[in-house]
Parts: C-alpha cells; sequence; structure tokens
C-alpha cells in the first residue's frame, strides 16, 4: 500500500472490525482459569505422595478430568490471545508477524491437542 | 523488531556549555539540540538561568535563554497559562508543560530538557505532531447527527452536561500520547490515549448521533486494543485527566455492544 500523506497513513486499511470479541474472551479465560488453576493445584497437592497408577486413577475420575479438560481449552485460548497481544506490541515486519502469529495459534491449539488427547486417553483408558 | 536502541545519527553528544552569569541564584538547564540543517548528531548544551532575573516557571526560563543567550534556541510556546498545549515537553523524564511547571517543583537543580518521546524531531524542542493530529481527526472531533438541527441550540441536561468533565479539558499537549508505550511501538496504528480520551468526549455527548459509527472506527485490534493501561497516560496529564479510564468506558461500551 502507498500511503502519500499522513491521514492517509494514519487511516491506513481502515478499521479491522475485531478486536472486542478477543478482549471479552481474554477475560472471561482469566476469570474461568482462576478457580480451574487453583482447584487443581489443590489436587497436585493432595497427590503429591501418589504412585503412577493412584495418579492416572485420579486424572481419570469426572472430578479431575472434567476441570483439567476445562483448564486445557482456557488455557488454549488464554495463551493465543496473550501471545498475540506480544506479538502485536513488538513484531512489527510484516513478514516476521505473519509467521509468528500463525506459530503461536498453531502451537496453542497444538500444545492443548496433545494434552486433551493424552487426557482423554488416562479417561477412557485407551 | 521494536527497537530498543537508537540509531547511530540519532545518538546524544556533549554540547556546548555556555557561560555563567554573574549571579547567586542561578538554575542549571541541560536542553537537547538538534539541527536538520548541520547534519550533526543531536547534543546536549547546558545554559544557566539567572533567577533573579527570571519568572518561576520552567517556560519562564526557556524564554530568557532565548532572548538573551542563544536566539537559536527553538521551542513552541504561546499562551503560558497551560491552555494552548504548546510548550508540552519532557522535562526530568517526565512529559509536561513548560509553561505550569515551577523551576522549584521539579526536586532537582538541574534541568534535563528534551523534546516529547519517540517521535520525529523538527528541531530542538519541536517534535513532529503531524500523525497525532491525524488521528485526533481520525475520531472526527465533532458533533455527528442525523435529526433535523433545533431552531435553537442542540440542549443538554446539566447531568449530561456533567458527564464532559474530566474529557472535554483536554488541550491536545500529547503529553499523554508521547508517554504511552503502546503508542511507542505502535505510534501509526494505535490511536494513542489523547485521541481515545476525545473520542470518549463525543461518545458520551447526549447530544451526539453517531456513537455505533465511532464505535466501528475504533473496533480494531490496534487503534483501540493496544491500550494495556499502563496509566502514563494519567500519571503524566498536566490537566490532571485520566485518558486510560476513558479508554475503559469505550471498551466497556464495545462490550455492551458485543456480548
Amino acid at each position: 500500500m502507498v500511503a502519500r500523506t499522513q491521514h492517509a497513513r494514519i487511516r491506513g486499511l481502515g478499521a479491522a472490525g475485531t478486536g472486542s470479541r478477543e478482549y471479552w474472551l481474554i477475560k472471561l479465560t482469566s476469570v474461568v482459569l482462576l478457580p480451574l488453576t487453583l482447584y487443581l493445584i489443590g489436587v497436585l497437592v493432595a497427590l503429591r505422595h501418589a504412585s503412577h497408577a493412584e495418579m492416572a486413577a485420579a486424572i481419570a475420575s469426572a472430578w479431575v478430568a472434567l476441570p483439567l479438560f476445562f483448564f486445557i481449552l482456557a488455557n488454549a485460548i488464554h495463551m493465543r490471545i496473550g501471545m498475540q497481544n506480544v506479538i502485536d506490541d513488538y513484531v512489527h515486519s510484516k513478514g516476521l508477524r505473519k509467521i509468528s502469529s500463525g506459530a503461536n495459534t498453531l502451537f496453542s491449539w497444538g500444545a492443548s491437542g496433545v494434552a486433551l488427547y493424552f487426557l482423554l486417553k488416562l479417561g477412557i483408558g485407551a | 523488531m521494536a527497537e530498543f536502541t537508537l540509531p547511530k545519527n540519532s545518538r546524544i553528544k556533549p554540547g556546548k556549555v555556555w557561560p555563567k552569569p554573574d549571579s547567586a541564584r542561578l538554575t542549571e538547564f541541560r536542553i537537547y539540540r538538534w539541527n536538520p540543517d548541520d547534519g550533526e548528531n543531536p547534543s546536549i548544551d547546558t545554559y544557566y538561568v539567572d533567577r533573579e532575573n527570571c519568572g518561576p516557571m520552567i517556560l519562564d526560563g526557556l524564554i530568557q535563554i532565548k532572548n538573551e543567550i542563544d536566539p537559536s534556541l527553538t521551542f513552541r510556546r504561546s499562551c503560558r497559562e497551560g491552555i494552548c498545549g504548546s510548550c508540552s515537553m519532557n522535562i526530568n523524564g517526565a512529559n509536561t508543560l513548560a509553561c505550569t511547571k515551577g523551576m522549584d517543583d521539579v526536586g532537582s537543580d538541574v534541568l534535563k530538557i528534551y523534546p516529547l518521546p519517540h517521535m520525529s524531531v523538527i528541531k530542538d524542542l519541536v517534535p513532529d505532531l503531524s500523525a497525532f493530529y491525524g488521528q485526533h481527526a481520525l475520531i472526527e472531533p465533532y458533533l455527528k447527527t442525523e435529526t433535523m438541527p433545533p431552531d435553537t441550540e442542540w440542549k443538554q441536561s446539566p447531568e449530561d452536561r456533567d458527564k464532559l468533565d474530566g474529557l472535554y479539558e483536554c488541550i491536545l499537549c500529547a503529553c499523554c500520547t508521547t508517554a504511552c508505550p503502546s503508542y511507542w511501538w505502535n505510534g501509526e496504528k494505535y490511536l494513542g490515549p489523547a485521541a481515545l480520551l476525545q473520542a470518549y468526549r463525543w461518545m458520551i455527548d447526549s447530544r451526539d448521533e453517531g456513537l455505533g459509527e465511532r464505535l466501528d472506527t475504533l473496533e480494531d485490534p490496534f487503534r483501540l486494543y493496544r491500550c494495556h493501561t499502563i496509566m502514563n497516560c494519567a500519571n503524566v496529564c498536566p490537566k490532571g485527566l485520566n485518558p486510560a479510564a476513558a479508554i475503559i468506558e469505550i471498551k466497556k461500551l464495545m462490550q455492551e455492544r458485543e456480548v
């Protein structure tokens, strides 16, 4: 894009029409993650002396598996938007921005996908 | 990536130390100097202002330097009473108006004066504010109406008028915007605290009919959502305003519309 005047540069490509939904999601996931994180820390503390089998059995129970499922999901959303904010703030080269934004999305959902897979494996016992 | 160091031709070198006048009461001014015509790097010149023959404000000192010591020193000034916003500059690390800041209020015997940070410099203490004004124009700082204008003025209740307090006083000095790290990193895309405070001033004006369009203009990850409530804007505003609070109110309006 060639911007010939200061006003043209400020107006750029116009408003993207996004932002509010992600702002809402990051706030919502913050609130959701707070009790979930505390609960799961409590579970970890309670299971600190557990054997591998006891740990697997605990994670397979609905009382741990469901909070863990929502924790992983909320974390993926929160992590992706949070890191996107850092990228938007500090990465200014167009190419690098695209690469890092893509990598951020892939990593957030990829890592969460792997975590959910193993959670399901433990829960279902496959 | 964001740049954290100055380019070679912007690195500041020691400058001229002007002679001390014969006076028992002197204040030292160390002032950023840069002339686009000489091809040199910026420098810091040192001046000594005779307080016996000078007003109490920092702008008084700058005017005395220009009138009596070095006429080449360049800075903006006009009203000398905190209304025009022309003499905004960075004094001992904080953006403020030179006309309303007393030499004795800085808490140091040495005054270090720089142009507003992170802006292109035109000369000495004069920054290029054309982008800042462009961002102000973008938010359309005027009443937008579709209804036929009334025969007399647009009426407003005292309660609705009160909502503009803390917003309409902005003098567009750019102290807040140039103190904002988000603006430093994304100055061409993020509108900055001053423009957003002005945007909110028109959004909550009971006479305005353009709220939806105004929100549309700001619905963007950069224009509005680069604000991370760092609060530098509120800390430096020489009029005591709180742009960060206004930005939060805009985000609330966005949420009201979105969720």
